[in-house]
Formats: C-alpha cells, sequence, structure tokens
C-alpha cells in the first residue's frame, strides 16, 4: 500500500487549479475543460497504485489529462476549430476585463499552432515544468521538446507583434524583423 | 525589395538585415546591432519580445489557476470519500 487514499485525495485537491489551467489551455472552453478534469481525477484516484511516491504528482496529473484529452477529446475538436467559443463560457472578473480582451490575441495566436507546439509551450513557458517533465509528460525527446518551445515562441512573436495597433515602445526593430518573415507564417 | 518573399531559415538572416538596415536611421543602433550578430539556425527571438510572450502567456495561464475550483469537481473528491455512506 503506497499512500492511504485520504492523503492522495488532498493532495488532488491541491492540484486542481494547475489541473484546470492546462486543460483550459487544451480546450475550447471552460465547461470541457472541467470535464477534463473530472475525467482525469477520477482515472488518478482509480490508478493511484501506479503513482510514485515522492515523483512529481503534478507531472503525472498532466499526463493523464493529456492522455485523456487526446483519447477522447481532440477528434472532437476538429469540428469547432473556431476557437472563438473558449470565451463563452469563460469565468471572467470585471476587473480583469483588459487582461481578457489581451487574453484573446493570445488565445487566438495560441489556435495557430500546432498542437504539439501549443502544449510543449504551455507547459515550460507557464506552467512552470522543466523541459524534462515535460518531455516525460508528451511523451517525446527532450530536443523535441525544445524544438517545439522555440518554434511556438517564434510564431507566437509574429501573430501577436505584428498587428497593426500593436505599437511597442523601444522594439520597432522587433516588429520590423518579425514583419519582414511574416509572409511565410501562413504558408 | 527585390527579395523573394519565400524563404526557409537560411534566409531569415538576409531579411534581418534588410530590415535592420531600414531602421538604421532610428536611434535603436545597439539593437540593430544584436539582432545582426544572433545566428539563426533556429528560429530565434530577440529576448525582449520573448520575455513580453512569456509574461502574457504566464499571466493567461495564472488567471485560470487564480479562478476558484468549480464546487462539482471539490464535490467529486468529497462524495469518494464517503461514498459508501451515499448521503446527499
Amino acid at each position: 500500500m503506497t499512500g492511504e487514499p485520504a492523503s492522495i485525495r488532498d493532495a488532488l485537491v491541491e492540484e486542481i487549479s494547475s489541473l484546470r489551467a492546462f486543460a483550459a489551455s487544451l480546450s475550447r472552453n471552460m465547461s470541457e475543460a472541467d470535464d477534463l478534469v473530472q475525467e482525469t481525477l477520477l482515472k488518478a484516484i482509480k490508478s493511484a497504485d501506479s503513482f510514485k511516491e515522492g515523483t512529481n504528482l503534478r507531472a503525472w496529473l498532466f499526463t493523464i489529462l493529456r492522455n485523456t484529452f487526446y483519447s477522447t477529446y481532440r477528434k472532437r475538436k476538429r469540428e469547432t476549430l473556431d476557437g472563438d467559443g473558449y470565451h463563452e463560457n469563460r469565468l471572467v472578473s470585471p476587473a480583469s476585463q483588459l487582461d481578457y480582451l489581451d487574453f484573446q490575441d493570445m488565445r487566438a495566436a495560441l489556435n495557430q499552432l500546432p498542437f504539439e507546439q501549443r502544449e510543449a509551450l504551455i507547459l515550460v513557458g507557464a506552467s512552470g515544468m522543466s523541459y524534462e517533465e515535460a518531455a516525460e509528460i508528451c511523451g517525446c525527446a527532450l530536443g523535441t521538446v525544445k524544438s517545439r518551445v522555440n518554434r511556438a515562441r517564434a510564431r507566437l512573436a509574429e501573430l501577436l507583434e505584428v498587428g497593426p495597433d500593436e505599437v511597442i515602445g523601444g522594439d520597432k526593430i522587433t516588429t520590423a524583423v518579425v514583419g519582414a518573415n511574416a509572409g511565410r507564417a501562413f504558408n | 525589395m527585390t527579395r523573394k518573399p519565400s524563404g526557409r531559415a537560411g534566409t531569415d538572416r538576409s531579411a534581418d538585415e534588410s530590415a535592420a538596415a531600414n531602421n538604421k536611421n532610428n536611434e535603436n543602433e545597439s539593437s540593430v546591432t544584436r539582432i545582426q550578430e544572433t545566428p539563426r539556425a533556429d528560429p530565434r527571438l530577440d529576448p525582449a519580445a520573448e520575455a513580453r510572450i512569456g509574461r502574457k502567456l504566464k499571466a493567461m495561464y495564472d488567471q485560470v489557476v487564480n479562478e476558484p475550483v468549480p464546487d462539482h469537481l471539490l464535490d467529486l473528491l468529497g462524495k469518494l470519500d464517503a461514498s459508501s455512506q451515499n448521503d446527499r
């Protein structure tokens, strides 16, 4: 017996917020993300025995969530690859309205990335996973993750920083450089 | 511009130089130098742009992290606690 059920449960409660954030970055809207989290929690409890005490619980849960997403949700997603749906069920406090608009750009840009690049970037760039952990979660080589993250960042820069009213103080060079390359971004 | 719009990683450099040259008249001399010196085998970002995007990405992610967890997810775990009693 590794770990009492009660302690696993407590640990799971602590991870729900992170799971939701990761799920949200894969899903089109929050209700779908929460379904994904729910399924992940149920699977985690069922297979709690396979969790090795002392290893990274969050990485283990993220792996379950990602695999669940791949096996059940992703196919569905292709039908609604629009991306606008994400915000329909979104919980946004009025105080963060500006951020919300800001994030809409980011969300739209993320949706244009190949899925593998998006998840790699979210894991490393947002969730705080190491490249090694991200490689484990995604089931690929370390170098592959690094390359995906680099390409994702470059593409996001193209998508986010050439907008007509995106004026960035002291950074005209970046805009110019990105602009020079933007043409091939849509091939 | 006589440059072809198509291009792979190898042509990025010249495109960059061209862009940099266009901006030579601006006062961003140091940025120009930095970009020209960056080898571009892989797509590489200006560190400032990378930092900006990183912050935004993290902020978006953290917004969800900081949201209250929906009750039904908490209930789900709580229910398992009392699943044998089946009270609700």
